[in-house]
């Protein structure tokens, strides 16, 4: 069933056995498994079947680290979350990414590949995706054809991301919500705060108020938070009432760890001739079937990351549009525009004169209104895509600025290590090398500079990870391995804020997993 | 950067060269004005020696003459070398070892005709 919130009277109270918060991906894979259980089930939505300015203003707070996608609009507060506005890429965590790895401080899971193993497999359908054999590569490159790369082994492997349509789980499994005997979802039901016993021990209530009214209370045997890796510790430090840092935050580690994915697009140019380009056409682009898709990609080995110690990173290679040249005219130009010296001022004179062709397209379409280039140029322009090493000093911090319902706003303090710098140059190396080894052409980076910096107009996967992080020790993780938070018998998070690293999958597959996990957990917990 | 600059021309036809087909540059006489080219630059770097007799010495001390070294006799060293990390970056591009040198002998040979 579903139903409005603002329909409900003011100060009741409304009883159930799992309470869920949040209508993502996340919350809504969990409800639906735990329905075909027979479980009872409250789901509560801040947002509606659709978008609407004021609930998603409950977002809004401010960025005080590297620049970041602004709050308001980094992730969706309506049914279905940000699964409406993904790019539909999943693949599984390797069994590597759950290792504690010496070279990644705070790195490892409290579980291993081979305790998810089982939900990603069923998390496929809900994704849309293949379920034959979906991370084959080879079995998928000989169905689809083009020529195979032969990387290395010690440096980089073909690898498979596959393709959702993308799943917008709200609309796709509306009707299923709506029909469900044992899911209630609750629209427009924001919950402000978590009630719990005088040690804090057991939430006790969800405190849920809807815009312009009415204000009501759930009563659950269970809690589950699966929102966002930034609302979720929100909640949790106006959730004070018993705990002054906020439920769960006995040793101060809710909303640290903040981490992202970041892309490089691209971290090089490689110039090769027209026919290396066509026959790479399995790498180039997706390729869709009628169940899902494939898109093939290049991705560090466990041999090469164990060897240099370096984090996760894989490479799309996608032909460029943008050559050195052209890409230094659009810099300069800009510049000029805003009145302020790009960074490598001089470099970028540099790439002019190393790519005149690529300048004089950038100078036809600017100045003489070409929609296409007037050189025909074939480049590659792989596109990094990294795992940033877990930071303590990254976080989701509290503001003195309070939301419509008189809760503190958050904002984030995100930053980027030396070590991912350092990663960021050493990815290039590799890309650069591995191509011209293969025969494919030459390449030109700016990354391998010395004085190189992760660009602030970096790609960001807005994968809000490691907020709420796992661990055995309640020391070192607000959450057990089952999700439950350490210290509160009655309340679990089920969100990629969980994941203490993040490797180079997107993450939203694994959230879903994750959620079929602590469904099979919740299934057997007392009624 | 040198007045000479990288024209993207002259790697499209280290990479034509490569591949030892296909259209580019027109004949090995460009390829030679190409890879002179990038051996200056190469020079400039200071990351060889401006010396033939030693370049020579990297490439197992071959005699032939520098027109005639340009072949896709080469191809496993510099696969090599990219596989084994000896490049040299030479304004952004990087270059094999094996063809670095290779380019150098060119600016070398160019500045003595």
């Amino acid at each position: 069933m579903i139903s409005d919130g603002r329909e409900r009277t003011d100060g009741e109270v409304i009883d159930t056995d799992i309470c869920i918060v949040g209508g993502g991906p996340a919350g809504i894979v969990l409800a639906l498994e735990l329905s075909a259980a027979g479980r009872d089930v409250l789901l509560l939505e801040s947002g509606d079947i659709f978008p609407d300015d004021a609930t998603q203003e409950l977002y809004d707070g401010p960025d005080f680290g590297f620049p970041y996608t602004p709050l308001i609009e980094a992730r969706l507060r309506f049914l279905g979350g940000s699964s409406n506005h993904w790019s539909g890429y999943c693949m599984p965590y390797t069994a590597f990414d759950f290792e504690e790895r010496d070279w990644i401080p705070h790195s490892g899971w409290p579980i291993a590949f081979d305790d998810l193993a089982p939900y990603y497999d069923r998390a496929q359908p809900y994704f849309e995706l293949q379920t034959d054999r979906p991370y084959d590569f080879d079995y998928w490159a000989d169905r689809i054809g083009g020529d195979v790369l032969s990387p290395d082994p010690g440096q980089l492997r073909n690898l498979v991301t596959a393709l959702s349509p993308p799943t917008a789980f709200g609309y796709t499994y509306e009707d299923q919500l709506r029909t469900s005997e044992t899911v209630h979802v609750l629209l427009n039901a924001n919950v402000t705060e978590l009630q719990t016993t005088d040690t804090a021990a057991t939430v006790t209530e969800a405190m849920v108020s809807c815009i312009d009214g009415p204000d009501f209370t759930v009563r659950a045997r269970t809690f589950v938070l699966a929102a966002g890796g930034i609302e979720i510790p929100r909640l949790l430090f106006n959730s004070n009432r018993v705990m002054a840092p906020g439920l769960g935050n006995a040793n101060d580690l809710v909303g640290r760890f903040f981490n992202d994915h970041i892309g490089i697009r691209p971290i090089a140019r490689t110039l090769a001739p027209r026919r290396e380009i066509d026959r790479l056409s399995l790498y180039t682009g997706p390729h869709y079937f009628d169940v899902g898709g494939f898109q093939a990609v290049l991705a560090a080995t466990e041999e090469h990351m164990r060897r240099e110690q370096v984090p996760a990173f894989i490479f799309h290679l996608y032909p460029s549009a943008g050559s050195p040249g052209k890409q230094a005219i659009r810099r300069l130009f800009g510049a000029v525009r805003s009145g302020q010296a790009p960074p490598y001022l001089s470099s970028e004179v540099g790439n002019l004169m190393t790519d005149l062709d690529g300048a004089s397209n950038a100078v036809a379409r600017e100045f003489l209104g070409a929609e296409e280039d007037v050189i025909d140029n074939a480049w590659i322009g792989p596109w990094l895509s990294m795992e940033c090493v877990p930071n303590p000093d990254s976080r989701v911090v509290t503001v003195n600025d309070k939301d419509r319902f008189g809760k503190q706003r958050v904002g984030l303090d995100w930053h980027l290590t030396e070590q991912d710098r350092q990663t960021a140059r050493h990815a290039s190396d590799v890309i650069t090398r591995e191509l011209s080894r293969l025969g494919i052409g030459r390449s030109w980076t700016f990354a391998k500079r010395e004085d190189f910096e992760i660009p602030t107009t970096v790609g960001l996967g807005k994968h809000h990870n490691g907020t709420t992080r796992m661990s055995d020790d309640p020391k070192k993780g607000v959450v057990d391995a089952n999700g439950k938070v350490h210290g509160v018998s009655n309340l679990y998070i089920s969100s990629c804020s969980v994941f203490p690293t993040s490797g180079y999958a997107n993450p939203t597959l694994t959230i879903g997993a994750m959620s079929i996990r602590m469904a099979d957990h919740l299934k057997g917990s007392r009624r | 950067m040198s007045d000479t600059g990288l024209d993207r021309r002259v790697f499209l036809g280290l990479t034509l060269a490569a591949a030892s087909s296909g259209p580019g540059l027109a004949s090995h006489s460009d390829l030679l004005i190409s890879a002179a080219r990038i051996g200056r630059e190469v020079l400039a770097t200071g990351a060889l020696p401006a010396d033939p007799k030693a370049l020579r010495n990297r490439l197992g001390g071959h005699e032939a003459s520098v027109d005639a070294l340009f072949t896709e006799d080469w191809h496993p060293f510099i696969q090599e070398d990219f596989a084994a990390g000896r490049t040299i970056d030479t304004a952004g591009w990087a270059l094999s070892r094996t063809e670095a040198v290779l380019c150098a002998l060119a600016a070398l040979s160019e500045g003595a005709a």
